[in-house]
């Protein structure tokens, strides 16, 4: 499900990208000192976790010059800090763990083999993380067994399981405050985890519908009856995932944020980043059927 | 109280014009108007509060001979519906007062032969709050197609495209070399090259 929210770079300034950049490594440090094997599993989401969380907290930031094992030659400029960079490693542990083990449950026969293998590995991580946040782990979990159930039953519409894998990411966006989960800032997390949760949902069952109707695994879209070939249809899909980015940015527009960088990157990402991605989906999954 | 400069994202050298541009970009910004549906429409009205105060406390402060104008603070958003059917009238108390489960229960107890163009258009709006786009589109559209004449219907489908047409051209403003250069920055820049030119001797505009 992973890997669909990410900037534009071609629109990013210089100095925009080079922060970016090292908040990258940054993360990739801190999922590093888990296990050296889990720097691989980074995916672009989690940064833009990473960029939330530091754009509603004034944690300083620091950048430390480090080695790594994907560049060997050339130090990379890395930032470090407190809370924020932990926290989204955590939860990316976390979340590929409950995602790897429900893939293995879904896919039969020798093609799970290669998942079956980082199984162990993916529980390790998951141990480290769970001891500093049980509780995010316990509502993980919790939200993962309702999904994989509104997977199986039948449904009326896409969003009976989309909304389910919203309100996860919303555990996770909020779960960082550890305010009230009623305060103001929290609520603003939590939409900003729960549109963007959807978007992600229904952007991957766009990417995978295709792939999906051929092998016969479940897809929301398939599931509800919504045909995607019907140029009508996708339409209006189109513009439901862009009233969901719209969701998305009216409430970054409300965080409390001091540092005109982090709010240019997110406003990239989210203006320009997310909807590029369906573009493309579009144009190499539906358009070019057409043409064919 | 916050520094009223800072809750404008203003420096204190700022003229009265940059200030004005500046508060009116907010207020676009943070309009009520752009968060109907929305769950944190009450974060936003304190936004707004907190920026028509910022920009009041400013205006006082600079010109204490002029009264303080006070912009936009009479913003409601108010409806008038006519509905018969007493369990409709129920739901759209249910939607006014924000309980949205309440109203969806109800709305899915109305039997599948009598959901008629109303029942449509009260679905649009619960699942437009809970974010199910695809859905809300598609009850509106149903509701303006059983009843075409009916303007709260056409609205709330017109307010729900113009949303995402919103969306893209903030999409297009965000964009780098989205405003270019205008007439007024060219005539600017050739002055002061001019009074540049004439420092030094020469003349680039040989009138002034």
């Amino acid at each position: 499900v992973f890997g669909y929210v990410k900037p534009l770079h071609a629109e990013l300034k210089v100095k925009e990208y080079e922060f970016y950049k090292s908040l990258y490594c940054g993360l990739c440090k801190e999922l590093g000192r888990a296990g050296r094997l889990f720097s691989f599993t980074l995916s672009y989401d989690f940064v833009f976790l990473a960029l939330v969380l530091l754009s509603c907290s004034d944690e300083k930031l620091c950048f430390e010059k480090k080695r790594c094992i994907a560049h060997p030659l050339k130090k990379r400029v890395c930032v470090c800090t407190e809370k924020a960079l932990e926290y989204s490693a955590n939860a990316s542990a976390l979340l590929l763990y409950y995602n790897l083990r429900d893939d293995i449950a879904d896919t039969k026969g020798i093609k799970s083999l290669g998942k079956r293998m980082l199984l162990p590995y993916a529980s390790h991580l998951r141990k480290k993380a769970l001891s500093v946040q049980s509780e995010l782990d316990a509502l993980i979990a919790a939200r993962i067994s309702e999904l994989s159930e509104k997977e199986r039953s039948s449904c009326d519409s896409i969003y009976e399981s989309a909304s389910v894998f919203g309100e996860l990411l919303a555990d996770v966006f909020c779960s960082y405050t550890n305010e009230k989960e009623d305060c103001a800032q929290g609520r603003i997390l939590r939409q900003i985890g729960y549109h963007t949760g959807i978007w992600i949902y229904l952007a991957d069952a766009l990417d995978d519908y295709k792939d999906d109707l051929k092998s016969g695994s479940y897809n929301p879209f398939i599931a509800s009856g919504t045909d995607l070939s019907d140029p009508k249809e996708l339409e209006r899909v189109g513009e439901a995932l862009v009233l969901e980015l719209d969701s998305v940015a009216k409430a970054a527009e409300l965080l409390e944020c001091e540092d005109e960088g982090i709010k240019a990157i997110i406003k990239n990402i989210i203006y320009l980043g997310m909807p590029e991605r369906i573009a493309t989906v579009k144009k190499e999954k539906y358009e070019k059927e057409k043409t064919k | 109280m916050k520094d009223p400069y800072k809750v404008l994202g203003v420096s204190r050298n700022a003229s009265d014009e940059e200030i004005k541009k500046v508060y009116r970009e907010l207020a676009r910004k943070y309009h009520p108007d752009n968060y109907v549906d929305n769950p944190l429409a009450d974060l936003v009205q304190e936004k707004m509060k907190e920026i028509n105060e910022a920009y009041d406390t400013i205006q006082k402060e600079r010109a204490a001979q002029k009264n303080g104008q006070s912009y936009g603070s009479g913003y409601s958003s108010s409806s008038s519906y006519g509905a018969n059917d007493p369990r409709y009238i129920k739901v759209r108390e249910f939607i006014n007062s924000g309980r949205f489960s309440e109203a969806e229960s109800i709305l899915n107890s109305v039997a599948q032969s009598d959901r008629g163009a109303e029942w449509h258009f009260l679905k649009g709006c619960v699942c437009a709050r809970k974010g199910w786009y695809n859905d809300a589109i598609r009850h509106f559209e149903n509701a303006c197609y059983m009843d075409p004449n009916n303007p709260e219907y056409r609205s709330a489908l017109g307010n729900i495209k113009a949303r995402s047409a919103g969306f893209s051209t903030q999409a297009d403003s965000t964009r780098s070399y989205g405003g270019g250069c205008s007439t007024c920055d060219l005539c600017s820049s050739l002055i002061c090259a001019d009074c540049l030119c004439e420092c030094c001797g020469g003349d680039l505009i040989s009138c002034c």
